[in-house]
């Protein structure tokens, strides 16, 4: 291995992605799931893992700076788009903060991890949908629940564990 | 002697056969997926910090010209006369294209579960499964110009407008710089919504649809023949502007700067090759386009 590639795979390894846990517990959505949310249902579920997002944390973010066009850029609102328990497309898509990394929130389809990540312009990508992003987590993972269709996540997401080698995204 | 990458529609019979013969003798070597990965791995959007080499950044032009040669030099491990051909999008822009065709790409993805059941890469031929996904689902899929919502491929028009642009990247180097051929061509829009979002090489990601919209793009093999025609795009527009710098930053952004460590240079060394934008600026000793 050179060392261009060598140092980036260290500096990689030393800031993994946060894996959140899919809340299975938590039974079927709620029909306003936003509200329930917002009331703390899904926090106290996801608690181990949850973070509430901070002011700290957004600040972090380059979004929160956007270079870009102020008009119509998706900003990061994270209470707005990152908690979440519904059902779209026939799929339950849920989100919830996390206190590290850039993507800021764990969002799961069917109980599986959907990678999301971000752009400078504080919107989201996933990896269902890697070549357009949206302003909050909650509308690229229905943007990523309509895009599967009737397919399935994989058990182990592709941009999961770039850093242990041979695991990440290979089927079983 | 430098070798012609051909504009798809020109191949003959014979040369379709050979280049699908070579993609599908690299996917039972296992070396096909090894592309998957690295394309994968290398994908890290300008929300993240660290260096980023292959999206969002200057380098997106120089990183997909070297994943494209090796690509090449591993199909030509098989079989030393193939070469990565070209989809020109703004000319074979119907899912009636012959790229499309049983013999070549195969078809669209069928209504449903959008799996290609047609061509060399069909799931029940059993020689194209899906090692590496996003999803669980192994066979290939596409939903040509997505029908659901119909989105156009970008037309010669949209091609001359990012062509026209005099310069090569700006400040920020990411997904939101406003002007500069490499996103011009890349596709990135800020605060639009709708199809307008998609543009160039993005839209056409979008425009294919299922495997080619996802981070495991590459397991559709139209993805080489597409960044082939974005990678032939950057000559057009070098030798539209023979007096503009041919990379840009020319030097790494300082200290202080939000981009600092986090894009390549004209000479900074990109990984996995260790090889620096300044080494793929003319590729006419290697190959050229026809
Ligand atoms: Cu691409």
């Amino acid at each position: 291995m050179n060392d261009a590639t060598r140092w980036w795979r260290t500096y990689r390894a030393a800031r993994a992605r946060p894996r959140g846990r899919a809340p299975e517990s938590v039974g079927p959505p709620p029909r306003t799931a936003w509200h329930l949310a917002r009331r703390g249902l899904l926090r106290a579920a996801f608690v181990s893992a949850t973070v509430a997002f901070t002011a700290a944390a957004l600040a972090r973010i380059p979004g929160a700076t956007p270079y870009g066009e102020p008009a119509g850029a998706p900003g990061p609102e994270p209470d707005e788009g990152a908690t979440f328990d519904e059902m779209h497309a026939g799929h339950r898509i849920q989100g919830l903060p996390l206190r590290a990394g850039r993507a800021e929130v764990a969002v799961f389809v069917d109980g599986r991890q959907l990678d999301v990540m971000r752009r400078a312009d504080g919107s989201y990508l996933s990896s269902v949908d890697h070549y357009e992003s949206y302003a909050t987590a909650r509308e690229a993972a229905r943007a990523a629940a309509a895009e599967l269709g009737a397919a399935r996540l994989a058990a182990v997401p592709v941009h999961g564990s770039h850093q242990e080698g041979a695991g990440r995204g290979v089927h079983a | 002697m430098a070798y012609t990458r051909k504009n798809q529609r020109d191949l003959t019979s014979a040369e379709r056969k050979a280049f699908v013969n070579a993609v599908l003798e690299l996917k039972r070597s296992g070396a096909y997926d090894e592309f998957v990965r690295t394309h994968i791995e290398f994908y890290v959007p300008d929300g993240d910090d660290g260096l980023r080499v292959a999206h969002m950044t200057p380098s997106f032009l120089p990183w997909h010209r070297q994943f494209l040669l090796e690509f090449e030099r591993a199909l030509q491990k098989v079989n030393s006369r193939v070469t990565v051909p070209y989809w020109d999008w703004t000319r074979d822009s119907s899912p009636a294209s012959s790229l499309w065709s049983d013999d070549f790409m195969g078809g669209n993805g069928r209504r449903g579960d959008l799996q290609v059941t047609t061509g060399p890469f069909a799931y029940a031929h059993g020689r194209w499964n899906l090692a590496v996904d996003v999803t669980e689902a192994r066979f290939l899929t596409r939903d040509l110009g997505r029908p659901k919502e119909p989105i156009a491929l970008p037309t010669a028009a949209d091609v001359s407008r990012a062509l026209a642009d005099p310069v090569y990247d700006t400040a920020p180097w990411d997904s939101t710089s406003r002007s500069g051929f490499r996103n011009r061509l890349e596709g990135w829009t800020t605060g639009l919504s709708g199809s307008a979002r998609f543009r160039m090489h993005n839209r056409v990601h979008r425009w294919v649809g299922g495997v080619m919209l996802g981070g495991a793009s590459v397991n559709d093999p139209v993805f080489w023949l597409h960044h082939a025609y974005i990678d032939s795009l950057w000559d057009r527009w070098q030798a539209a502007h023979p007096r503009s710098a041919r990379y840009l930053p020319g030097t790494p952004p300082p200290d202080g700067d939000p981009q600092h460590g986090r894009i390549a240079a004209l000479h900074e060394p990109m990984p996995p090759w260790n090889v620096a934008p300044a080494a793929l600026l003319d590729h006419t000793g290697i190959y050229r386009y026809a």
